[in-house]
């Protein structure tokens, strides 16, 4: 009797596991190691390989951490110049997209049920091919003996093919190419989740079309152009496949750069700083870009409906 | 372009409070016209030649079931609805090919549609805005609007900050602001709960008394439509059953639909009799009750005849009345206010709700043998249609 009494508090913890709750942790769990492995581990070996140096005669680390390896990518002007086209090339990529995207959205949104899968469906086939396959088909179309020159040529109006690959415009093309349909989806995503009635009650207001799209439809769904943006910027901005395939050996991006760096020269230290720069680039587009949309969205940082005053 | 901004600061008189309710239009007279308006979706009619006027001020509530064609009807006189046929005639100049923008009729829309991105303020303001009325000019005509649904304390708030309530009373402000020609609401209480949606009923008919807008509502709640219209079309698959003030609607309905649309009734269907001292009868089983014909009906005539549940009389003892018959308490439901009976006659089951102050007191039981009758004017016979 005595027993039970004392031995009841102690082991009321058992009867809160139940199976629901194993499996949570489990789940919670396994989803934790996965990203610890794949995510937590890999960052925190590039990090501490950024501030190493690397004995380029011997190919061993040196002793000690230090910031050299961010001293010498600053204080190097043709590296400065790397930095500056990555941002240039992910900004120049993620507006054509915006452009591109934003008007395809609109009319998607505006279809009926069946229309509007189909479109999605065709907006989104691009991801379903690899990068190498897209670029190549640029490279097959842009190559000096390939279908545009040949048509030009065929057609008498120019008499020698134009320098048209491995250049900044081709490179920007099969960027946008690649990324078109995750912009598409974000803003659709934006747009879905207008309320037809609104835009029918900015309608019955006065506005005409261009007038919803600008005071309506538009502010609602910045939300959408914003994670769109980010998107594209974060993939632009690391991509290296593309930049590589289409932009040539001129062409150099922050992510071919850390790629030659780790993979060739053997440098892995500079490669690493190299991949955390990228990463602060991105990082701060994404920060500075979301509280942009705060700032013109202040509906969104509005708390809830307080309780109703008497 | 000027003199259309200059119009709409300029007052319509939409704020003025209205009195009483416009004698019904003539031609000559009519605010809004709605002149054989035909809809179909497909091969679904889904409003079928419907014609109808209103006077200026005057509010008409248009009452029927789920895909009777009302919500229909009003995106057409909006303007959402382009591919309509018929003519749609504002102060007599015909706007069916006017886009919905430049109607200026204002819509309240069920689910309220206020701007998500706007305050309280802006939203009212909105309709002003895209007239190009700067908001110092407008300010006047947005007070007006927020104080008129009392939302003064809510201005800046935004929508999702409100209360259901609220943000019907903010799409209210919303469409007077611009002072529009017509106002229409669309189902304008039917998500609120129960208990706000008398309240807002109350609030509702005080708002639309303090303006003087022709207003159409669309409900498909007969009490919204009996409290707050001066007139209800009842409609019907796309047509209208009739047209009339609401207790000419209620008392002297013209279709077996609008009959048992409205109120609650026990229906039967019987034949006319006519007897030789002039009365007549209708025959339904064995049971003949005497009714005051109030269209022409031959002996023999097949029809239908409609009892409203308030208009019978329960009692223990003998009732001094046109048509008496005895029954049996299949179930007493009292409700407080008032008694709900559902009575085993001659005729069949009849429902019938009593809540007169000297039967609330009496308590019944279910299997009581107890006398059911009404009188012959309160009874609606109306004829089967041919074929």
């Amino acid at each position: 009797m005595s027993m039970a009494t004392t031995a009841a508090p102690r082991l009321a913890f058992l009867r809160e596991i139940t199976l629901d709750r194993i499996i949570t942790a489990i789940l919670f769990v396994s989803l934790a190691a996965f990203f610890f492995v794949v995510l937590v581990i890999p960052f925190g070996l590039l990090l501490s390989t950024a501030f190493r140096q690397m004995d380029l005669m011997t190919y061993q680390f040196q002793d000690g951490y230090s910031f050299h390896q961010f001293l010498r990518f600053f204080s190097d002007a043709y590296y400065l110049r790397i930095l500056f086209d990555t941002v240039v090339l992910a900004l120049e990529t993620t507006f054509v997209t915006l452009v591109l995207a934003y008007p395809l959205a609109l009319y998607m949104s505006r279809a009926g049920v069946r229309e509007r899968q189909i479109l999605r469906l065709l907006s989104v086939s691009p991801i379903l091919i690899s990068i190498v396959v897209m670029n190549f088909g640029w490279v097959i179309v842009m190559a000096p003996q390939g279908l545009v020159n040949n048509t030009l040529m065929g057609l008498g109006l120019i008499d020698e093919p134009l320098p048209l690959l491995y250049s900044h415009v081709v490179v920007v093309l099969g960027l946008v190419h690649v990324h078109l349909p995750f912009m598409i989806l974000a803003i659709d995503n934006g747009l879905g989740s207008i309320q037809p009635e609104v835009l029918k009650a900015a309608e019955s207001l006065g506005a005409s079309r261009w007038k919803t799209l600008r005071n309506v439809i538009w502010p609602l769904s910045i939300n959408g152009v914003v994670s769109g943006s980010i998107v594209v910027f974060a993939l632009t901005a690391s991509s290296f496949v593309t930049p590589m395939l289409l932009g040539g050996a001129w062409t150099k991006t922050l992510a071919t750069v850390a790629y030659q760096q780790i993979l060739f020269t053997l440098d892995s230290p500079f490669g690493a700083a190299i991949c955390l720069i990228l990463l602060s680039v991105t990082a701060t587009f994404s920060i500075g870009l979301t509280r942009l949309a705060i700032r013109l969205q202040p509906h969104r940082a509005a708390p809830a409906a307080p309780a109703p005053r008497p | 372009m000027a003199s259309d901004a200059n119009a709409v600061v300029s007052f319509k008189d939409a704020f003025k409070p209205r009195t009483s309710p416009p004698p019904e239009p003539t031609t000559r007279t009519a605010h809004l016209e709605v002149i054989n308006v035909t809809m179909d979706y497909g091969s679904f009619r889904a409003v079928d030649n419907v014609s109808f006027a209103l006077s200026r001020g005057e509010r008409l509530a248009l009452l029927g079931p789920s895909g009777c064609g009302k919500t229909t009807l009003i995106n057409v006189i909006a303007g959402f609805n382009k591919h309509a046929v018929g003519h749609v005639r504002i102060n007599g100049t015909d706007v069916s090919r006017r886009p919905a923008y430049r109607r200026d009729i204002g819509v309240v829309f069920q689910n309220y549609a206020l701007f998500p991105h706007l305050t309280v303020e802006d939203n009212v303001y909105f309709g002003l805005k895209m007239r190009r009325v700067s908001k110092a000019k407008a300010k006047p005509a947005i007070d007006r609007a927020i104080e008129l649904v009392r939302l003064e304390p809510f201005r800046g708030r935004y929508p999702h900050q409100l209360s259901g309530g609220q943000q019907q009373r903010a799409a209210i402000a919303r469409a007077i602001a611009i002072e529009p020609e017509i106002l229409l609401l669309d189902e304008p209480l039917s998500n609120l709960d129960a208990k706000l949606r008398e309240q807002m009923r109350t609030d509702l008919l005080e708002i639309l008394d303090e303006l003087s807008i022709t207003t159409i509502l669309v409900t498909h709640d007969q009490a919204e439509a009996l409290a707050l219209a001066d007139r209800v079309a009842v409609l019907n698959a796309g047509h209208v059953e009739q047209i009339a003030r609401p207790i000419d609607a209620y008392e002297n309905p013209k279709t077996q639909f609008v009959a048992g649309f409205l109120g609650e009734s026990n229906a039967f269907d019987g034949t006319v009799q006519h007897r030789p001292d002039g009365t007549a009868a209708i025959q339904i089983g064995p049971q003949e009750l005497t009714f005051a014909p109030r269209v022409e009906m031959p002996s023999g005539t097949k029809a239908r005849v409609f009892i409203r549940a308030e208009r019978l009389r329960v009692s223990r003892s003998r009732l001094a009345t046109d048509n008496l018959m005895e029954a049996r308490l299949k179930h007493a439901i009292y409700l407080g206010g008032e008694h709900r009976f559902v009575l085993e006659s001659p005729i069949g089951v009849l429902m019938a709700v009593s809540s007169s102050e000297s039967d609330l007191s009496n308590t019944y039981k279910t299997g009581e043998k107890v006398m059911v009758g009404c009188s012959a004017a309160s009874l609606i016979v109306l004829p089967d249609d041919e074929g």
